[in-house]
Protein backbone atom coordinates (compact mmCIF):
# COMPACT_ATOMS: atom_id res chain seq x y z
CA UNK A 1 0.00 0.00 0.00
CA UNK A 2 3.12 2.29 0.94
CA UNK A 3 4.87 1.77 -2.21
CA UNK A 4 1.49 2.26 -4.21
CA UNK A 5 1.23 5.50 -2.17
CA UNK A 6 4.56 6.77 -2.71
CA UNK A 7 4.56 6.17 -6.91
CA UNK A 8 1.19 7.73 -6.77
CA UNK A 9 2.84 10.77 -5.30
CA UNK A 10 5.67 10.72 -7.48
CA UNK A 11 3.87 10.32 -10.75
CA UNK A 12 1.52 13.32 -9.70
CA UNK A 13 4.73 15.42 -8.89
CA UNK A 14 6.58 14.45 -12.57
CA UNK A 15 2.83 15.10 -14.00
CA UNK A 16 2.81 18.61 -12.53
CA UNK A 17 6.47 19.37 -12.69
CA UNK A 18 5.87 18.62 -16.37
CA UNK A 19 3.42 21.30 -17.09
CA UNK A 20 4.90 23.80 -14.61
CA UNK A 21 3.20 27.51 -15.40
CA UNK A 22 4.89 29.49 -13.07
CA UNK A 23 7.11 29.52 -9.99
CA UNK A 24 7.74 32.55 -7.51
CA UNK A 25 8.99 33.78 -4.30
CA UNK A 26 7.89 36.69 -2.37
CA UNK A 27 8.07 38.36 0.56
CA UNK A 28 4.95 40.25 2.49
CA UNK A 29 4.29 42.72 5.33
CA UNK A 30 0.61 43.70 6.90
CA UNK A 31 -1.89 43.96 8.99
CA UNK A 32 -3.31 41.45 11.47
CA UNK A 33 -6.30 42.31 12.99
CA UNK A 34 -8.18 39.95 15.79
CA UNK A 35 -12.00 39.87 15.06
CA UNK A 36 -13.89 39.95 18.30
CA UNK A 37 -11.22 39.42 20.56
CA UNK A 38 -11.20 41.52 23.59
CA UNK A 39 -7.94 40.13 24.89
CA UNK A 40 -5.89 41.40 21.57
CA UNK A 41 -5.60 44.56 19.53
CA UNK A 42 -4.55 44.75 15.61
CA UNK A 43 -0.77 44.63 15.42
CA UNK A 44 1.37 43.60 12.06
CA UNK A 45 3.17 41.44 10.43
CA UNK A 46 5.49 39.52 7.71
CA UNK A 47 5.64 36.38 5.80
CA UNK A 48 7.48 34.73 2.64
CA UNK A 49 6.31 32.24 0.60
CA UNK A 50 6.63 29.96 -2.33
CA UNK A 51 4.24 29.65 -5.29
CA UNK A 52 4.10 26.92 -7.50
CA UNK A 53 1.12 26.82 -9.92
CA UNK A 54 1.74 23.10 -12.27
CA UNK A 55 -1.46 24.82 -14.39
CA UNK A 56 -2.81 28.25 -15.32
CA UNK A 57 -6.08 27.99 -12.91
CA UNK A 58 -4.83 26.39 -10.12
CA UNK A 59 -1.30 26.48 -7.91
CA UNK A 60 0.14 25.51 -4.80
CA UNK A 61 1.88 27.76 -2.33
CA UNK A 62 3.74 27.00 1.36
CA UNK A 63 4.25 30.42 3.40
CA UNK A 64 5.75 31.22 6.79
CA UNK A 65 4.40 33.99 8.81
CA UNK A 66 5.44 36.14 12.13
CA UNK A 67 2.77 38.53 13.21
CA UNK A 68 1.57 40.56 16.28
CA UNK A 69 -1.05 41.43 17.92
CA UNK A 70 -1.43 44.74 19.67
CA UNK A 71 -1.69 45.36 23.69
CA UNK A 72 -4.99 45.03 24.86
CA UNK A 73 -5.89 47.47 27.16
CA UNK A 74 -8.32 47.34 30.53
CA UNK A 75 -9.25 50.09 32.87
CA UNK A 76 -9.78 48.91 36.57
CA UNK A 77 -10.41 51.15 39.58
CA UNK A 78 -9.48 54.04 37.37
CA UNK A 79 -6.34 53.02 36.05
CA UNK A 80 -5.76 52.01 32.28
CA UNK A 81 -3.78 48.82 32.32
CA UNK A 82 -2.07 46.65 29.30
CA UNK A 83 -1.72 42.70 28.72
CA UNK A 84 0.75 41.26 26.15
CA UNK A 85 -0.85 41.00 22.78
CA UNK A 86 1.82 38.48 22.22
CA UNK A 87 3.46 36.76 18.87
CA UNK A 88 1.90 34.86 16.03
CA UNK A 89 3.99 31.91 13.91
CA UNK A 90 2.19 30.93 11.54
CA UNK A 91 3.44 27.96 8.91
CA UNK A 92 1.05 26.81 6.22
CA UNK A 93 -0.04 25.69 3.22
CA UNK A 94 -2.45 27.17 0.95
CA UNK A 95 -4.09 26.71 -2.92
CA UNK A 96 -4.60 29.48 -5.28
CA UNK A 97 -7.31 29.21 -7.58
CA UNK A 98 -8.08 31.80 -10.30
CA UNK A 99 -5.26 33.61 -12.45
CA UNK A 100 -2.20 31.98 -10.93
CA UNK A 101 -0.22 30.95 -14.04
CA UNK A 102 1.72 33.77 -13.76
CA UNK A 103 2.76 35.91 -16.89
CA UNK A 104 2.82 39.74 -17.16
CA UNK A 105 -0.60 41.54 -16.20
CA UNK A 106 -3.05 41.36 -13.82
CA UNK A 107 -4.26 38.36 -11.86
CA UNK A 108 -7.34 37.59 -9.46
CA UNK A 109 -7.45 34.72 -7.51
CA UNK A 110 -8.88 33.11 -4.25
CA UNK A 111 -6.59 31.31 -1.77
CA UNK A 112 -7.79 28.96 0.75
CA UNK A 113 -5.64 26.99 3.02
CA UNK A 114 -4.21 26.20 6.78
CA UNK A 115 -1.60 26.56 9.06
CA UNK A 116 0.41 25.02 12.27
CA UNK A 117 -0.59 28.81 14.22
CA UNK A 118 1.03 29.56 17.48
CA UNK A 119 0.27 32.16 19.80
CA UNK A 120 2.57 32.95 22.62
CA UNK A 121 1.44 35.20 25.10
CA UNK A 122 3.70 36.76 28.29
CA UNK A 123 1.78 34.63 31.33
CA UNK A 124 -0.36 32.68 29.70
CA UNK A 125 -0.36 29.31 28.21
CA UNK A 126 0.60 28.97 24.21
CA UNK A 127 -2.09 28.13 21.56
CA UNK A 128 -1.02 25.77 19.24
CA UNK A 129 -3.60 24.70 17.06
CA UNK A 130 -4.08 24.68 13.23
CA UNK A 131 -6.04 27.53 11.55
CA UNK A 132 -7.89 27.55 8.27
CA UNK A 133 -8.25 30.67 5.66
CA UNK A 134 -9.50 31.78 3.19
CA UNK A 135 -9.29 34.92 1.01
CA UNK A 136 -9.02 37.17 -2.28
CA UNK A 137 -5.80 37.94 -3.60
CA UNK A 138 -4.84 40.58 -6.66
CA UNK A 139 -1.29 40.98 -8.12
CA UNK A 140 0.14 42.61 -11.01
CA UNK A 141 3.45 41.15 -12.40
CA UNK A 142 5.49 43.98 -13.93
CA UNK A 143 8.30 43.40 -16.94
CA UNK A 144 11.24 42.40 -14.70
CA UNK A 145 8.82 39.36 -12.93
CA UNK A 146 8.60 41.32 -10.36
CA UNK A 147 5.12 40.98 -9.33
CA UNK A 148 3.64 43.41 -6.63
CA UNK A 149 0.55 41.66 -4.63
CA UNK A 150 -2.01 42.59 -2.50
CA UNK A 151 -3.88 39.76 -0.59
CA UNK A 152 -6.52 39.04 2.45
CA UNK A 153 -7.53 36.76 4.58
CA UNK A 154 -10.07 35.45 6.93
CA UNK A 155 -8.92 32.80 9.17
CA UNK A 156 -10.67 30.56 11.60
CA UNK A 157 -8.33 29.13 14.72
CA UNK A 158 -9.87 26.30 16.28
CA UNK A 159 -10.09 26.61 19.95
CA UNK A 160 -10.88 24.16 23.13
CA UNK A 161 -14.52 24.29 24.37
CA UNK A 162 -16.11 24.65 20.39
CA UNK A 163 -14.79 28.61 19.96
CA UNK A 164 -12.30 30.15 17.99
CA UNK A 165 -10.29 32.93 17.55
CA UNK A 166 -10.82 34.79 14.18
CA UNK A 167 -8.33 37.24 12.53
CA UNK A 168 -8.40 39.48 9.37
CA UNK A 169 -4.83 39.64 7.49
CA UNK A 170 -4.07 41.92 5.09
CA UNK A 171 -0.50 41.63 3.30
CA UNK A 172 1.26 43.68 0.47
CA UNK A 173 4.28 42.50 -0.89
CA UNK A 174 6.12 41.73 -3.68
CA UNK A 175 6.89 38.10 -5.28
CA UNK A 176 9.77 37.63 -7.85
CA UNK A 177 8.18 35.07 -10.54
CA UNK A 178 11.36 32.92 -12.39
CA UNK A 179 10.93 32.97 -16.11
CA UNK A 180 9.71 29.89 -17.65
CA UNK A 181 9.53 29.08 -21.47
CA UNK A 182 6.23 29.76 -23.05
CA UNK A 183 3.76 26.83 -22.02
CA UNK A 184 5.55 25.56 -18.98
CA UNK A 185 8.91 23.29 -18.36
CA UNK B 1 -16.96 29.37 -10.95
CA UNK B 2 -19.25 27.27 -9.64
CA UNK B 3 -17.39 24.85 -8.55
CA UNK B 4 -15.28 27.60 -6.51
CA UNK B 5 -18.56 28.36 -4.59
CA UNK B 6 -19.18 24.60 -3.85
CA UNK B 7 -15.49 24.49 -2.50
CA UNK B 8 -15.62 27.88 -0.64
CA UNK B 9 -19.05 26.39 0.98
CA UNK B 10 -17.58 22.95 1.98
CA UNK B 11 -14.39 24.54 3.17
CA UNK B 12 -16.92 27.40 5.70
CA UNK B 13 -19.34 24.84 6.07
CA UNK B 14 -18.06 22.60 8.56
CA UNK B 15 -17.04 25.58 10.64
CA UNK B 16 -20.11 27.16 11.07
CA UNK B 17 -21.86 23.38 11.71
CA UNK B 18 -19.41 23.52 14.78
CA UNK B 19 -20.37 27.06 15.73
CA UNK B 20 -16.95 28.21 16.22
CA UNK B 21 -16.85 30.61 13.39
CA UNK B 22 -19.48 32.50 15.69
CA UNK B 23 -18.03 33.16 18.87
CA UNK B 24 -15.93 35.72 20.41
CA UNK B 25 -13.59 36.31 23.24
CA UNK B 26 -14.79 38.95 25.36
CA UNK B 27 -13.60 40.17 29.11
CA UNK B 28 -15.52 40.14 31.85
CA UNK B 29 -14.65 42.61 34.83
CA UNK B 30 -16.11 41.78 38.22
CA UNK B 31 -15.31 44.03 41.23
CA UNK B 32 -15.76 42.84 44.65
CA UNK B 33 -16.39 44.72 47.63
CA UNK B 34 -13.83 46.34 49.50
CA UNK B 35 -12.86 43.84 52.67
CA UNK B 36 -10.61 42.87 55.53
CA UNK B 37 -8.66 39.92 56.31
CA UNK B 38 -6.92 38.61 59.39
CA UNK B 39 -5.85 35.31 61.06
CA UNK B 40 -8.20 36.71 63.80
CA UNK B 41 -11.48 37.54 61.99
CA UNK B 42 -11.01 35.83 58.22
CA UNK B 43 -13.03 36.85 55.70
CA UNK B 44 -14.80 35.08 52.82
CA UNK B 45 -17.02 36.76 49.85
CA UNK B 46 -19.70 35.08 47.87
CA UNK B 47 -18.71 35.55 44.23
CA UNK B 48 -21.87 34.96 42.46
CA UNK B 49 -20.70 36.31 38.42
CA UNK B 50 -24.17 36.18 37.50
CA UNK B 51 -25.04 39.29 39.20
CA UNK B 52 -22.63 40.64 36.64
CA UNK B 53 -24.38 41.72 33.17
CA UNK B 54 -21.72 41.14 30.92
CA UNK B 55 -21.74 37.73 32.30
CA UNK B 56 -25.06 36.96 32.77
CA UNK B 57 -25.95 37.78 28.93
CA UNK B 58 -23.27 35.15 27.91
CA UNK B 59 -23.47 32.51 30.81
CA UNK B 60 -25.71 30.41 28.47
CA UNK B 61 -23.47 30.72 25.48
CA UNK B 62 -19.90 30.16 27.49
CA UNK B 63 -17.46 27.74 25.02
CA UNK B 64 -14.39 27.78 27.51
CA UNK B 65 -13.04 30.03 30.08
CA UNK B 66 -9.54 31.53 28.54
CA UNK B 67 -8.03 33.10 31.38
CA UNK B 68 -8.90 34.57 35.22
CA UNK B 69 -6.54 36.64 36.97
CA UNK B 70 -6.70 39.27 40.26
CA UNK B 71 -6.43 43.21 40.01
CA UNK B 72 -6.33 45.79 42.37
CA UNK B 73 -5.11 46.88 45.49
CA UNK B 74 -3.60 44.62 48.65
CA UNK B 75 -2.59 46.07 51.75
CA UNK B 76 -0.86 44.70 54.42
CA UNK B 77 -2.39 46.52 57.73
CA UNK B 78 0.73 44.71 60.30
CA UNK B 79 4.40 45.71 60.50
CA UNK B 80 5.67 42.86 59.47
CA UNK B 81 6.26 41.49 55.63
CA UNK B 82 3.53 39.16 54.42
CA UNK B 83 2.43 37.66 50.94
CA UNK B 84 -1.31 38.15 50.41
CA UNK B 85 -3.08 34.77 49.39
CA UNK B 86 -6.28 33.81 47.75
CA UNK B 87 -8.05 30.68 48.31
CA UNK B 88 -11.47 29.54 46.25
CA UNK B 89 -14.25 26.91 47.75
CA UNK B 90 -17.41 25.56 47.11
CA UNK B 91 -18.68 26.19 50.32
CA UNK B 92 -18.39 29.76 52.38
CA UNK B 93 -18.26 27.85 56.21
CA UNK B 94 -14.80 27.99 56.87
CA UNK B 95 -14.14 30.40 59.31
CA UNK B 96 -10.12 29.35 60.19
CA UNK B 97 -7.15 29.81 57.66
CA UNK B 98 -6.17 26.22 58.31
CA UNK B 99 -9.49 25.07 57.01
CA UNK B 100 -9.25 27.03 54.32
CA UNK B 101 -5.85 25.45 54.07
CA UNK B 102 -7.53 21.95 54.17
CA UNK B 103 -10.25 22.14 52.34
CA UNK B 104 -10.21 25.12 49.61
CA UNK B 105 -7.78 25.76 46.34
CA UNK B 106 -5.00 28.22 46.29
CA UNK B 107 -5.26 30.44 43.66
CA UNK B 108 -3.52 33.63 44.06
CA UNK B 109 0.23 34.33 45.70
CA UNK B 110 0.90 38.14 46.05
CA UNK B 111 4.57 38.99 45.69
CA UNK B 112 5.89 40.17 49.25
CA UNK B 113 4.13 43.68 50.94
CA UNK B 114 6.48 44.98 53.11
CA UNK B 115 4.76 45.96 56.54
CA UNK B 116 2.36 48.66 56.64
CA UNK B 117 2.10 49.19 52.72
CA UNK B 118 0.44 47.88 50.20
CA UNK B 119 0.96 46.76 46.14
CA UNK B 120 -1.05 47.37 43.12
CA UNK B 121 -1.22 44.22 40.46
CA UNK B 122 -2.07 45.18 37.39
CA UNK B 123 -3.87 43.06 34.62
CA UNK B 124 -0.05 41.56 33.23
CA UNK B 125 0.82 41.32 36.66
CA UNK B 126 -1.61 39.35 38.11
CA UNK B 127 -1.67 36.38 35.60
CA UNK B 128 1.71 35.62 37.00
CA UNK B 129 0.70 35.04 40.31
CA UNK B 130 -2.14 33.03 39.61
CA UNK B 131 -1.81 29.26 41.09
CA UNK B 132 -4.15 26.30 40.10
CA UNK B 133 -5.63 28.21 37.16
CA UNK B 134 -7.46 25.02 35.87
CA UNK B 135 -9.54 25.41 39.13
CA UNK B 136 -10.02 28.89 38.88
CA UNK B 137 -11.65 28.51 35.59
CA UNK B 138 -13.50 25.94 36.86
CA UNK B 139 -14.56 27.88 39.09
CA UNK B 140 -15.88 30.57 36.91
CA UNK B 141 -17.69 28.63 34.47
CA UNK B 142 -20.08 27.62 37.26
CA UNK B 143 -20.49 31.28 38.23
CA UNK B 144 -20.35 30.65 42.00
CA UNK B 145 -17.85 30.04 44.57
CA UNK B 146 -16.49 31.18 47.63
CA UNK B 147 -13.08 33.44 48.31
CA UNK B 148 -11.05 33.96 51.21
CA UNK B 149 -8.30 36.33 52.01
CA UNK B 150 -5.45 35.01 53.82
CA UNK B 151 -2.18 35.74 53.75
CA UNK B 152 1.27 33.33 53.45
CA UNK B 153 2.34 33.89 56.96
CA UNK B 154 0.13 34.54 60.21
CA UNK B 155 -0.68 36.77 61.85
CA UNK B 156 -1.88 38.60 59.42
CA UNK B 157 -4.22 41.49 58.42
CA UNK B 158 -4.97 42.46 55.06
CA UNK B 159 -7.36 44.57 52.91
CA UNK B 160 -8.49 43.32 49.62
CA UNK B 161 -9.60 45.72 47.01
CA UNK B 162 -9.39 43.79 44.27
CA UNK B 163 -11.39 42.47 41.21
CA UNK B 164 -11.64 39.87 38.87
CA UNK B 165 -11.00 39.92 35.37
CA UNK B 166 -12.16 36.92 33.37
CA UNK B 167 -11.85 35.90 29.60
CA UNK B 168 -14.16 33.70 27.94
CA UNK B 169 -14.81 32.85 24.93
CA UNK B 170 -18.65 32.58 24.44
CA UNK B 171 -21.20 32.36 21.46
CA UNK B 172 -22.22 35.33 19.60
Amino acid sequence: MKKLLSIAILLAMTASASALTDISVGAFGGLNVPLVQDDAKSGNGFGVKAKFAPVPMIAGAIFYESRGFGDPELTVFGQTMTSDGGKVSAFGAEALIGNVGGGMGPHFYWTIGLCSYKWTRDGQDDLSKIGYHLGPGFEIVLAANIGVEIRGKFEVVPTDGGGSRKNAVVFIGANYHFALPAGGI
Amino acid sequence: MNKLKTGILAFLLPLFITGCVGTGTIIIVFELAEFVSSSSGLEVVEVDLTTNNDYNDNKDRIKSIEQVTVVGWLVNELQTDNQAEIFIADVGTYSTPAEVQANGTPVFLSPVISGNDSVFIDWSDGLSHIENLAALKDAADSGHFWLYGLAADSPFTVRFHITLVITMTAGL
